[in-house]
């Protein structure tokens, strides 16, 4: 099994097996385009932390079968269901998360991705208004009056 | 647990804790820890800080007072390091740590501390993360977590109303759009600005002239000090770079003039950009003019801090309207069209209509004089087809009639398809011909005479085919134009034409254009023209003309004389196939692609090929004679008088579900995916809804008599005043319960000649004695209706009936023409529902 490394934007070298690598199709392309490498592929926008975690989703994954290239409106499903496994790879700290969604973006990991922002969604369904800006840290800017208003203009979803 | 992840060492945390432990000190601790706060998260060191082990108390601390001191006085920043005997405790004991630590502060700090500390618990991922991942995210949720996601904020209230997101949901929903709409509507708004944006750009132009000769100036009078402006306005435009760079590219193929200096290029595309982007912004509402056609759909991320700091982004209306702004047009908002789709489907189920009549109440003169047997609609017109032996014309915004009634059938006109867009309007009528007109106006530009032996009891056409079926057994192909023998529609397989397999047959193949003699690059293009043998299609053929070698019994007299002479150009209109095989009238047939359905009193149902002419399936299940049939190419629905509409899936043959609940024939039906309307003999519409379990339950029954009656007296009021009657009679109906109103406490039939058509079905099945004429009593209307209109009292059973996202329209015995509504009157919901499409 052949091994590459890959250098994170803190300057920190990680041995990894090609094959866990290549869930990466940044990556992928990266290693066809160059061929075999025995440096470091630097990987810029992500630090040691997080490419270490990613690596690890990587690892647990690399036997899945290739995602099909279909529609994404088929792949969302608007289904928010998370395997178990990645449900509590996902139990980070909101920054984490953060960082691993910009990452598996980055790296174009699109079942990391969907992963990332499933778990977000999950964050927001069935909360209040309310509930959400707690849980987000989000400002209100709304005035009284206008959140009254657009409370009372989403009432004809709630039949 | 905690070995899924082990605790992170950094490289230099180890060199340091080899150097010595936390000997280093910022020099400006002060200022280091102010701005250590503005820096975005995602460059700060990376702890875990995983609240699922928080809970965890570890007694053992290891404490050393001196180097606590130590750390007291350092303040923490972005390049402190800790040390690594910290970094190498695990979770537990790092945070007691951290936590003993955090105590030895002033409460002032530990304040501060955590106003550090709750962001990074809490993000907001949605402002923060690149726009088409917020919207990726968002696009998970369901409506109602949608809307509250709305109420966070206003830039959560920015990506929640994105249009993209609530045109998935109203797909997920099962419903249809109208894409000829939106793709015009679409295209409207791309015109309109672009013929707006044509102005600002000259106007752009002349300001731009402007700002160049004042620069100029400027630079003539300061010299090199033009530089550091240039330099500072540069950095301040840096995070436009991105989105502004085709806006860019676009002003230096217009402004780069070879006499313009080079090094002060840059500054002119910038002032430029701002100049365009602050006059687009006034006008819709979005902060760069031009960017890619992909961009426009989202609110970029890189246009987000912009747009924070230059100018306030007007809020979006509370109350979403038909368009929304966009950043190079206003886009059609979907959240709207979703929200009243939800509206109309809610007054579907909850019977929420105004009901309208053909002809308008003030203008009764201009109906039909006798029952309405067929009609058709589409957005402009109506079409309907009468016992008086007339067609006529409506407006279906005024629903008066246009031009004159269309006269030249000598009998009931029964069946009709018209096509706008090809302006052909086709009739069949039950004295046996085919009319065919040009739509609108009423010229009659075809008629077949002797289109069937009997009665021709429904009719469809598409761009090449004409497809007929009678009360004489037969269903007949007609083709629409031309064919000369190169054309690769030519009906080489048919035995209409070429008698294939008889005494009599001509031997096409020795054709130099027949299919067989051409090249074999051309053979792809004649597959579909395969002969089926006919025997071989169903085992379900009851009765299989071909397999017998009697060529009367094949044509019976119906049929012409196999053509003289080899394969020739055929005239429009010609028989191209005549298919057979059905043991009673054929009353209705539905055509879709090359494939079409008949429904017989034989109580079959078949399919054949229109190429071959082979009959390929037959479907059984009906008990009793089938009056009409819808087919999509997936699922056959049919109505029958054994009271049922049953549901096939054309694939398996497998009855999908069988509806109960009319009372009599079920004499037309339509269905979407998810409603099927039917209309009966027993005077009924029926409503079916799908559940859940995709089966299917009645959700509302109409009688043809609630409307009638409401339009009549409000046209009697109105009959001395006409000025006072407003000119759409609507009246709202909101029931909880399905309605139950008849028009006639006594029915009476008409005259049975003129249901030739109508009961053809029926009669032809001998264990069928439903149709006697008896006057039966009805159960008394809750309310005292007057009587009907002179000469216009009947039954009404309802014959047609078309039905879309917004209508239902039908017809009966009566010479009126009824709709229902389910606009309900809601402005908005009339507004949306030309993007509607399907039930």
């Amino acid at each position: 099994m052949s091994e590459i490394k890959l250098l994170s934007s803190d300057q920190a070298t990680i041995t990894v097996q090609k094959e866990v690598a290549e869930r990466s199709i940044l990556i992928k392309n990266m290693l066809e385009d160059v061929g075999e490498v025995t440096e470091a592929i630097p990987i810029p926008n992500v630090n040691e932390s997080v490419l270490k975690k990613v690596i690890e989703w990587c690892e647990h994954h690399k036997g899945d079968p290739p995602a099909q290239a279909d529609d994404d409106s088929d792949s969302r499903k608007k289904s928010t269901d998370i395997d178990e496994w990645d449900q509590k790879f996902m139990q980070v700290d909101q920054e984490m998360l953060f960082e691993i969604i910009l990452a598996a973006n980055y790296l174009d990991i699109k079942p990391l991705l969907d992963v990332g922002c499933k778990t977000v969604a999950n964050m927001i369904k069935g909360k209040s208004p309310d509930e959400i800006r707690k849980t987000f840290n989000i400002q209100n800017d709304f005035t009284p009056e206008e959140e009254e208003q657009i409370r009372r203009e989403n009432e004809w979803a709630e039949e | 647990m905690a070995s899924t992840s082990p605790p992170i060492f950094n490289v230099e945390d180890l060199e340091n804790a080899a150097a010595g432990v936390a000997s280093q000190r910022q020099p400006q601790t002060g200022e280091t820890a102010a701005t250590a706060t503005q820096q975005p998260l995602r460059t700060s060191q990376s702890f875990r800080v995983d609240e699922g082990y928080s809970g965890e108390e570890t007694p053992s601390v290891y404490e050393d007072p001196n180097q606590r001191e130590d750390l007291r006085s350092i303040r923490e920043s972005a390049e402190l390091k800790i040390p690594a005997w910290v970094t190498g405790l695990d979770d537990a004991l790092r945070e007691e740590y951290a936590y003993k630590l955090v105590r030895t502060l002033p409460t002032s700090n530990i304040a501060s501390l955590v106003d550090r500390l709750v962001p990074i618990l809490h993000l907001d991922f949605i402002q923060l993360l690149p726009s088409e991942l917020s919207l990726q995210i968002l696009s998970y949720l369901p409506v109602r977590s949608l809307l509250n996601a709305s109420l966070a904020s206003r830039t959560w209230r920015r990506f929640a109303m994105e249009p993209r997101l609530w045109r998935d949901l109203y797909h997920g929903a099962g419903w249809e759009e109208n894409s000829a709409e939106v793709r015009l509507f679409e295209t409207e708004m791309q015109q309109q600005v672009a013929a707006k944006r044509k102005a600002e750009e000259q106007r752009d132009e002349e300001k731009k002239l402007r700002d160049l000769a004042r620069r100029n100036i400027d630079r003539f009078r300061s010299g090199p000090g033009s530089q550091g402006e240039s330099s500072t306005s540069d950095s301040s435009g840096g995070p436009m770079d991105i989105s502004g760079d085709s806006s860019t590219q676009g002003s230096s193929g217009a402004y780069g003039t070879p006499n313009q200096d080079a090094g002060y290029f840059p500054y002119m595309a910038d002032s430029l950009r701002t100049i365009r982007q602050s006059s687009m912004a006034g006008v819709f509402g979005g902060p760069s003019a031009a960017m890619s056609d992909d961009d426009d759909m989202y609110p970029t991320g890189m246009s987000r801090p912009i747009t924070s700091q230059a100018y306030e982004e007007p809020s979006l209306p509370i109350h979403p309207t038909l368009t929304m702004p966009g950043y190079n047009h206003p886009r059609l908002n979907w959240a709207f069209l979703y929200k009243n789709r939800k509206r109309l489907e809610d007054n579907w189920l909850h019977n929420r209509f105004t009901t309208f009549q053909i002809p308008h109440p003030n203008y009764p003169h201009e109906g039909h004089a006798e029952c309405i047997y067929t009609i058709q609609y589409s957005p402009n017109f109506l079409v309907s087809g009468s016992r008086d032996r007339t067609v006529r014309i409506w407006n279906m915004r005024t629903r008066r009639l246009v031009g004159e009634p269309l006269k030249g059938h000598t009998g009931s006109v029964l069946c009709l398809q018209f096509d706008e867009e090809e302006q052909v309007l086709v009739t069949g009528s039950s004295d046996s011909s085919v009319i065919i007109w040009k739509f609108p106006t009423g010229e009659r530009l075809k008629v077949i005479e002797k289109a069937h032996q009997e009665s021709v009891l429904n009719l469809k056409f598409s761009k090449k085919w004409l497809v007929t079926c009678s009360k004489d057994k037969l269903v007949k192909v007609w083709n629409r134009e031309q064919l000369e023998t190169t054309n690769k529609d030519y009906p080489w397989v048919s035995k209409a034409l070429w008698a294939t397999g008889t005494s009599n047959a001509v031997d096409v193949r020795s054709h130099p254009h027949h299919p067989d003699n051409i090249g074999n690059n051309q053979q792809a293009a004649w597959a579909t023209w395969t002969v089926q043998e006919p025997s071989m299609g169903s085992g379900l053929n009851l009765q299989n003309p071909y397999s017998s070698n009697d060529p009367n019994r094949a044509f019976g007299a119906s049929t012409r004389a196999p053509s003289k002479g080899g394969p020739r150009t055929l005239h429009p209109y010609t028989v191209i196939q005549n298919l057979s095989g059905h043991a009673a009238a054929v009353n209705a047939i539905q055509l879709h692609g090359d494939q079409i359905a008949s429904a017989s009193g034989d109580r079959l149902i078949k399919l054949w090929n229109l190429r071959t002419g082979a009959c390929e399936k037959t479907f059984v299940g009906h008990t009793k004679g089938i009056a009409c049939i819808q087919f999509d190419g997936r699922t056959i629905v049919s109505g029958s008088s054994d009271q049922t509409i049953r549901v096939f899936d054309c694939d398996t043959q497998v009855e999908m579900a069988t509806l109960h609940g009319h009372g009599a024939l079920v004499r037309t039906v339509q269905a979407t995916r998810n409603r099927i309307v039917s209309g009966s003999y027993d005077e009924t519409v029926r409503i079916w809804h799908k559940d859940q379990e995709d089966r299917w339950f009645i959700g509302a029954t109409l009688h043809q008599s609630q409307c009638p009656a409401a339009l009549r007296s409000a046209a009697a009021a109105g009959a001395g005043t006409p000025a006072n009657v407003p000119a759409q009679i609507a009246t709202l109906y909101q029931q909880q319960q399905p309605a139950v109103v008849h028009m006639h406490q006594i029915q009476q039939v008409g005259d049975q000649a003129g249901l030739a058509g109508a009961v053809a079905a029926s009669q032809l099945l001998p264990t069928h004695h439903h149709h006697t004429m008896v006057a039966r009593p009805i159960q008394p209307p809750q309310a005292a209706l007057p009587q009907g209109h002179g000469g216009n009292s009947g039954t009404h059973r309802v014959f047609k009936l078309q039905f879309d996202a917004r209508w239902i329209i039908c017809c009966s015995q009566d010479s009126k023409i009824i709709g229902w509504d389910y606009a309900a009157d809601e402005e908005s919901v009339m507004e949306a529902s030309r993007f509607f499409k399907g039930g």
